[in-house]
């Protein structure tokens, strides 16, 4: 309940992804979206700061609180798609942030699994806001383990990275590390290689990941291929390959998939990597496809100055919605 | 000028490109004129664009050097080839900020639109510097009231560059005059004609009213992923055609954050959309070529950016539109 009913600025009232309702997972019914933050960045090992990204990922989402105000149509500019924002607000909850433990990867990886699997036991769509990309691994591992329980089959995983992660430990961090995160989903066998799919790398990758990545039935396309073919033709393969003999696919993006210039608060920046743009035509369709699960990692808002700017933020924000926003339309919740 | 000045980029007063700092009665037919609207209240988020005229004025403040330093020679456009060099008569002065009143918006109004008019009378071309995307209607306003005075019943044509449509009847908690409605504002100024009112670069969502009511206005609106697939110069001349079909002038309102905000961080309202710098600046280029008689160029905001390149770079971009004003300039051989 507001302090005050009436209109109040955006940058007023209570921070929650795009000013969502907040919730508990019992409320999720199939159709809705469980958005949830995870502060963790202890996989990571460079600059300490993904964890604050789901609050700046909340702050930054204000300019969007046009998506669940009361009563609006909203219109998509290239597209004039429009959106009925009522609709968008009774089926997206901003669940909190999860009880994050930094000293302890199997508490920590517990409740990402716990977390994922109630959220798509329930029919409902996970949204993670990281946090460091190590996180998907759980979270994949969660969304699996409900649909083995509702008698479905595998998942896929569509994963977006400057890099392949399939490291398989690092002589610091161990096996808990960012790098490992697509070698993790393969080793536990999570996810057959055949439906694993890598977009975005570019630049210099460890020899050993690029060999395994060649010698396994898996599909990488680097973004330089993404620049030549086109994003509607590259996701189209993606969810094609990800998706066969799957009944669903999780889509992780390591946000240091986009080019420095775009996006340069992260502690991986590569400056050969996709637009912004990109990734904004990418999110529709691949909400066209079975994807029934998402998480957005990598971002650090205490990286440089432009932690003012919030280009990184306000990307992913944007990103999520056009997923969310298409994945409503599609199931005929717009009228 | 002290000896000093003329050789250090952070000594002296702080005006545009080191121009001669000027009272509006000193402005003179032909005079490219530099009057800042240091006004940020109507801006619905992040505050800070009423520091935009100082930030600008201090970024161009390095390229004022480069100028002094090249003498006669002048200096060279790389992109171009051409060579731009100082007239005998100085065509660039800055009459410093209009009087602003950040607790009534309506006495803003009239201090920006009153400088704006004043220096349209005697024949500058107006250069505004935001301030909120808001100071675009004052400044539109004291355009068109002057330009009765050069044409019996003239009709203006206006280009709008921007990320956002700034088309908004009303706002919740703004009402109508804020940094959200201000082309809507300028729609309904007599002079102005709807259907030559042109928007360049508008990304993500807007409210369905808007853009329902360009549509019938029958105005015309290019989003950043045109601009991407078009081509930045094919854009420009088409937006040029419209706004100019059957008008005697355009008006020009400039809003940064038409640019990617990963290239131009200096600004409050984010927004990813690819346009890079050297885009606007192919833009403004070509539209030095259409009968624009006052511009404006907001929403600079140089807190959010302590590298100080975005205000470095609106020199750059201004320059693109009003250096033939202001240079004579001799083509690439």
């Amino acid at each position: 309940m507001p302090i005050r009913r009436g209109p109040i600025p955006k940058t007023g009232g209570l921070m929650t992804f795009i000013g969502a309702p907040t919730g508990v997972i019992d409320e999720l019914s199939p159709g809705m979206f469980g958005v949830f933050g995870v502060p963790y960045d202890v996989s990571s090992p460079d600059q300490i700061g993904p964890r604050v990204a789901p609050r700046a990922y909340r702050e930054t989402s204000t300019y969007f609180q046009m998506m669940t105000a009361r009563d609006a149509t909203l219109v998509e500019i290239n597209s004039r798609l429009t959106t009925d924002t009522n609709v968008v607000r009774n089926l997206v909850r901003d669940l909190g942030d999860l009880p994050v433990s930094h000293v302890d990867w199997d508490i920590m990886s517990s409740t990402l699994r716990n977390t994922a699997h109630d959220i798509a036991s329930r029919g409902a769509t996970p949204v993670a806001l990281g946090g460091d990309h190590f996180i998907t691994y759980p979270l994949v591992q969660g969304c699996l383990q409900a649909l083995r329980e509702s008698g479905e089959g595998s998942v896929g995983y569509i994963q977006f990275s400057s890099r392949l992660d399939l490291g398989a430990r690092d002589p610091v961090w161990g096996d808990v590390w960012r790098g490992a995160t697509a070698r993790r989903l393969l080793d536990s066998e999570t996810v057959c290689p055949e439906n694993m799919v890598f977009i975005g790398a570019n630049g210099y990758v460890p020899l050993e990941q690029w060999q395994m990545a060649e010698r396994l039935p898996s599909t990488v396309i680097t973004a330089e291929q993404v620049r030549t073919r086109g994003i509607p033709d590259v996701i189209s393969e993606a969810l094609h390959r990800a998706s066969h003999n799957c009944s669903a696919v999780f889509v992780g993006i390591d946000i240091d998939v986009m080019d420095g210039g775009y996006v340069a608060m992260t502690g991986t920046p590569r400056f050969d990597g996709l637009r912004n743009v990109d990734l904004f035509e990418a999110m529709p369709l691949l909400a066209r496809g079975p994807v029934g699960g998402i998480s957005l990692c990598g971002l650090n808002p205490l990286i440089e100055t432009m932690s003012l700017v919030k280009t990184g933020q306000r990307c992913g924000v944007e990103m999520l919605i056009r997923f969310i926003d298409e994945k409503i339309r599609l199931a005929g919740s717009y009228k | 000028m002290s000896d000093q000045a003329r050789q250090l980029e952070d000594i002296g007063a702080s005006t545009f490109l080191g121009s001669p700092h000027v009272a509006l009665d000193k402005v003179e037919r032909g005079m490219v004129v530099i009057g800042g609207a240091p006004h940020d209240s109507t801006h619905t988020s992040r505050f800070g664009t009423r520091m935009g005229p100082r930030g600008i004025r201090d970024g161009s403040l390095p390229l004022a050097q480069r100028i002094r330093d090249s003498g006669p020679d002048g200096i060279l456009d790389l992109a171009s080839g051409d060579r731009l060099t100082l007239p005998d008569s100085n065509r660039l002065v800055d009459v410093g900020d209009y009087n602003v009143y950040p607790s009534d918006v309506m006495k803003s109004t009239e201090g920006i639109a009153g400088g704006v008019e004043e220096v349209v009378k005697r024949g500058g071309f107006s250069v505004c510097l935001g301030g909120d995307h808001y100071v675009g209607y004052p400044s539109c306003l004291g355009y068109t009231r002057a330009v009765t005075e050069l044409s019996p019943r003239p009709k203006i044509g206006y280009i709008h560059i921007d990320g956002h449509l700034d088309f908004r009847d009303d706002t919740p908690v703004w009402g109508k005059y804020n940094h959200g409605t201000n082309a809507r504002r300028i729609s309904e100024l007599d002079l102005v004609s709807p259907s030559n009112m042109v928007w360049i670069g508008i990304q993500g969502w807007s409210d369905e009213e808007p853009v329902s009511a360009i549509d019938s206005n029958n105005g015309l609106i290019f989003t950043a992923a045109d601009v991407l697939r078009i081509g930045p110069e094919e854009v420009a001349r088409q937006a040029g055609e419209r706004a100019s079909a059957g008008c005697d002038f355009i008006y020009m309102s400039v809003d940064i954050d038409f640019i990617d905000t990963g290239f131009f961080p200096a600004t409050g309202s984010v927004v990813n959309d690819a346009i890079t710098p050297d885009i606007m600046a192919a833009i403004l280029r070509i539209l030095s070529g259409y009968p624009i008689g006052a511009m404006d160029f907001v929403e600079v905001s140089p807190r959010i950016d302590p590298s100080g390149r975005s205000m470095i770079m609106s020199t750059d971009l201004l320059l693109a539109h009003v250096a033939p004003r202001i240079f004579n300039i001799t083509p690439s051989p």
